[in-house]
């Protein structure tokens, strides 16, 4: 049980939050998805859904490209590889902590 | 966890029929096939030969229309969403269920042809049956899980019944009735669909 407590400590911080989950649930299971459709499934505001984008960004689990469709700009987002990965081992240490603790 | 995870993956799937688009074109397909059906005695046969499989082509157009309408009309409204390409092993997977429905559905309908005494067409009739089946199977899968597809595969296997029952002699008439119901039934549950998405979605204005 302890063991189970401090391995939760090692969870990684930067998908260890609901709004960044979110948007890395979502385009884990599609290929690429752009800013309006995020905004509205995970419902958060422009604002903060922008800043956590960039978040996962820096830490390069996600590219940005911006484009255009037709003449509004257009923000599509995917997962990188490294960013595969890093839900995937998440979803693993989770799952891993709540079988021990349930 | 996992079941959270598989819903939001269901949904990400579902997201391709959110608008109805596809069972519009799809609806608009079979009217398509029971029109030629009806007229497959009026046209020489000739053109009806080149006619009725040249309309199986329609379907790879059809998903080149639904994406560009999908530009014009679901991109601006709830967001553009690509999903994610299967892996190779789901492809094949995916592909050899295709190939065995494929495979016994031919054979049954080999089988029922086969054995129809002549002057009988009580077992011709059946080819329809199983082919209301094969729709109803391919509508189930298209659907991803979505109530209203269902309903649909269980219209198309009812309709199949019902008209083999009614044991309607002219088999070009049986079979465009089947096209239209099955062809009426989408393009409802279609209109309705993109009608309801339209009125919950009014088109964003803005950049995003």
């Amino acid at each position: 049980m302890g063991t189970a407590i401090q391995e939760m400590g090692n969870v990684d911080r930067i998908l260890h939050s609901p709004a960044r989950l979110m948007v890395v649930t979502i385009l884990y299971t599609a290929e690429s998805a752009d800013f309006l459709y995020l905004q509205r499934e995970t419902g958060l505001t422009k604002g903060n859904l922008s800043s956590n984008l960039s978040k996962l960004e820096e830490s390069n689990y996600l590219e940005i490209e911006k484009t255009y469709r037709g003449k509004i700009p257009l923000t599509v987002c995917r997962l990188t590889a490294k960013g595969r990965v890093a839900f995937q081992e998440y979803r693993v240490r989770l799952q891993q902590f709540l079988r021990s603790t349930g | 966890v996992d079941d959270d995870f598989q819903r939001a993956a269901q949904r990400t799937r579902q997201y391709f029929n959110v608008d109805g688009l596809v069972e519009l074109a799809f609806g608009c397909l079979f009217v398509t096939w029971a029109l030629l059906t009806v007229l497959s005695n009026k046209i020489p046969s000739a053109i009806h030969s080149v006619l009725n499989p040249a309309s199986i082509l329609l379907v790879p157009i059809l998903f080149i229309v639904i994406g560009a309408v999908k530009k014009r009309i679901t991109y601006p409204r709830t967001g553009y969403l690509m999903p994610r390409n299967p892996p190779n092993a789901a492809k094949i997977r995916a592909f050899l269920l295709v190939v065995s429905i494929s495979a016994v559905g031919g054979l049954t309908a080999w089988f029922l042809l086969k054995s129809a005494p002549s002057g009988h067409e009580s077992n011709v009739d059946w080819v329809l049956f199983v082919l209301s089946v094969f729709f109803a199977l391919i509508l189930a899968f298209m659907g991803q899980g979505l109530p209203r597809f269902y309903w649909l595969a269980g219209l198309s296997i009812i309709a199949g019944a019902v008209i083999v029952m009614l044991q309607i002699p002219d088999w070009r008439f049986r079979n465009a009735l089947f096209y239209t119901i099955l062809g009426g039934g989408l393009l409802v549950s279609g209109g309705w669909t993109l009608w309801t998405y339209l009125r919950q979605n009014p088109r964003h204005q803005e950049a995003v």
